[in-house]
C-alpha cells in the first residue's frame, strides 16, 4: 500500500517560453531527469565539461529551490558523460557544489550515448524537509557516500571490499559481488533498516561476462523472488581496481 | 503492510543505455525524455514516422516494466522538433490505444530538442488503476484524445480548450476565450468529482502574455478560499493561432 498522494507538479524553469520541465515532484519527493547544459529556451548547449556540468548542477540548484528546498535535500544524483576521460572533470565540478565529505549526496559518474553537443546529464533525487546522514563500512573508504535521508537509503557503487583488510576480495566476479552484496548489508543495518528494506539493486560491470555470476550471488542473497529487490544489471565503466560493482536503494 | 513509497528507476535495455527512461514513485509512474530510439538497434530510428512509432513502443516497454500496462497510462506529452511532424503522432497512438472510449489524453507541443531527435515523450500513469475519461459535453478536441482522465484519484487534462460548450467554437477575442476556459474548467471539474482545491498544478498556455491579467482575475475567483494556492506556470505558446487561452490541471483526490 503505498502512501496517500496528495501532490503532484512538474517544475519547470523560470522563463516562460520554457516548455521542458527540470522535474517532478511527487508529494515531498523531486526527481530530476536529464538535467543538461541546453539553454531552456533554445536548447543550444556550448561549453567544455566543467562548464556542462556546472551548468546542469545550476539546474539542479534552480529545481530545487523552485521546489521549495535545497541542495541540502538531494540524497542522490548520477551523472552521464560520454567518454571516460571527462568523468573526473564531472567529479571535480560535483566535489565544489557539494565540497563537505560527510554531507553530500549518493554519487556515481556513468558513461551514456548523449544527444550531439551534449557532454553531461544529471539526474537526482531529493526528500524536501529532510537532511542526509552519511554512513560508511568501518575500515572500507568510500569517495561517494551512502547515505540516509529522511526514510530512504541510497548507496553509491558499492565494491568487495574485504571488512579486515579494506581491500577488494579476491577470486574474481562471482567472490567480489558475493562480498559486495554483504557490504550493502552492512550498510542497511549502520543505516536502521534491514536487507528486507531495499528496493531496487543496481549491478555494474565492464562487459557482459560478468551479469550472470553477478546475478546468481544475487540470488543466493535473495533466494525468494517474491520479496527479493528489484535488479538491474548495466554494462558500463567501472574502476579498473575491481570487476563488479553495485548500488542499492532502499526505503525504510 | 505498513504505508511507504516504493521508489524504483526503470529502464529500457540497461544493457545497452545505463540512463533510466523513468522514476515509479509509489504507484505513480513517470517517464521523461522517451525518444525514437529503435529498441532493437539501441540507435535513433530514421524519420519520423519511425520515431514516433519507436516512441510508442518505448513508453509502452517503460510502462511495462514498471510492472503495469497501457491501460494504467493516463496522459502522454509529447514534443516535436517541427510541428509538421504533429501529423506523425495520431496514426501509432490509436494503434496503442484503439478504442475510443478508453485512451489517455495527450498534449503535443513544438520545442527545442536536441538535433536528431524528431520527438520526445513523457507520460503519467497510475499502477494498479483503470482510466476513466472526462468530456465536457459540446468541446471536444480534433485529435482522438478525452478532455481529461481520471485515475487511482487522479485527475489529468489535456489542454482545455476555449470552445463555447453551445457551439463547440472559440469566441472572438482574448477576453471571451479567458472566460470560456475557465468556464470549461469548472464542468471538466465538476464531471471528474474534482474541486479546485484539489488541483496540484496548473498549465497557462497563453499567446500574449500581456493578457495575464485577466487571466489572474479567474484564476483568483476560481481559488478563492483555497489555501495554498496550487502551482501556476504560464506558458508562451500559440502565438497567432486563433486560441489564444488553454490550461491543464493535474489534480489529486482528497
Amino acid at each position: 500500500m503505498a502512501a496517500p498522494l496528495k501532490q503532484i507538479y512538474e517544475i519547470y524553469p523560470s522563463a516562460p517560453q520554457a516548455l521542458l520541465p527540470l522535474g517532478v515532484r511527487v508529494n515531498d519527493m523531486v526527481y530530476a531527469e536529464s538535467l543538461n547544459a541546453a539553454d531552456p529556451v533554445t536548447g543550444a548547449v556550448s561549453g567544455d565539461i566543467k562548464e556542462q556540468t556546472s551548468a546542469a548542477l545550476g539546474k539542479l540548484r534552480d529545481l530545487m529551490t523552485r521546489a521549495g528546498g535545497s541542495l541540502d535535500n538531494v540524497g542522490r544524483a548520477v551523472g552521464f558523460c560520454t567518454t571516460a576521460e571527462h568523468r573526473n572533470a564531472v567529479d571535480e565540478v560535483w566535489m565544489t557544489v557539494f565540497p563537505d565529505i560527510n554531507d553530500k549526496p549518493a554519487f556515481k559518474v556513468l558513461l551514456a550515448e548523449l544527444p550531439p553537443g551534449h557532454l553531461v546529464r544529471i539526474d537526482a533525487l531529493a526528500l524536501l524537509g529532510e537532511r542526509r546522514t552519511r554512513f560508511d563500512i568501518p575500515n572500507v573508504t568510500a569517495h561517494d557516500p551512502t547515505v540516509r535521508i529522511g526514510n530512504w537509503v541510497f548507496s553509491s557503487r558499492c565494491h568487495g571490499n574485504e571488512h579486515a583488510t579494506g581491500k577488494i576480495v579476491e577470486g574474481g566476479v562471482a567472490a567480489e559481488a558475493k562480498q559486495t552484496l554483504e557490504n550493502l548489508a552492512t550498510l542497511i543495518k549502520s543505516a536502521g533498516g534491514s536487507e528486507a528494506n531495499i528496493r531496487q539493486i543496481t549491478t555494474f560491470g565492464r562487459d557482459a561476462s560478468y551479469l550472470e555470476p553477478a546475478r546468481l550471488a544475487f540470488e543466493a542473497r535473495f533466494p525468494d523472488p517474491a520479496t527479493c529487490p528489484v535488479l538491474n544489471q548495466v554494462i558500463n565503466f567501472v574502476s579498473p581496481a575491481m570487476q563488479v560493482a553495485m548500488e542499492m536503494a532502499a526505503v525504510l | 503492510m505498513a504505508e511507504r513509497f516504493v521508489i524504483q528507476e526503470v529502464f529500457g535495455n540497461e544493457d545497452a543505455d545505463p540512463i533510466p527512461q523513468g522514476i515509479c514513485i509509489g504507484n505513480v509512474v513517470h517517464a521523461s525524455r522517451i525518444t525514437g530510439v529503435d529498441p532493437t538497434t539501441g540507435v535513433l530510428a530514421e524519420g519520423i514516422d519511425a520515431q514516433m512509432a519507436a516512441v510508442h513502443q518505448n513508453l509502452r516497454q517503460v510502462v511495462e516494466r514498471a510492472g503495469g500496462s497501457i491501460d494504467n497510462v493516463a496522459q502522454v506529452s509529447f514534443f516535436v522538433a517541427q510541428r509538421e511532424y504533429l501529423q506523425a503522432i495520431n496514426p501509432q497512438w490509436v494503434q496503442l490505444w484503439p478504442n475510443d472510449d478508453d485512451r489517455p489524453t495527450y498534449k503535443f507541443m513544438v520545442a527545442p530538442l536536441p538535433p536528431g531527435v524528431l520527438v520526445q515523450a513523457e507520460f503519467f500513469a497510475v499502477l494498479g488503476a483503470r482510466r476513466e475519461l472526462i468530456h465536457v459535453a459540446g468541446v471536444a478536441h480534433t485529435n482522438p484524445i478525452p478532455m481529461g482522465v481520471k485515475t487511482g484519484g487522479m485527475v489529468f487534462s489535456s489542454r482545455i480548450l476555449p470552445f463555447e460548450p453551445t457551439t463547440g467554437k472559440p469566441p472572438e477575442g482574448f477576453a471571451a476565450q479567458a472566460t470560456v476556459v475557465f468556464g470549461n474548467l469548472r464542468t471538466f471539474l465538476a464531471n471528474a468529482g474534482a474541486e479546485p482545491r484539489h488541483i496540484t498544478q496548473a498549465r497557462i498556455f497563453i499567446a500574449d502574455k500581456a493578457e495575464m491579467p485577466v487571466m489572474r482575475q479567474h484564476w483568483d475567483q476560481l481559488f478563492a478560499g483555497v489555501s495554498p494556492q496550487p502551482v501556476m506556470h504560464a506558458v508562451t505558446y500559440g502565438a497567432g493561432t486563433a486560441l489564444q487561452a488553454y490550461i491543464e490541471i493535474v489534480a489529486v483526490l482528497s
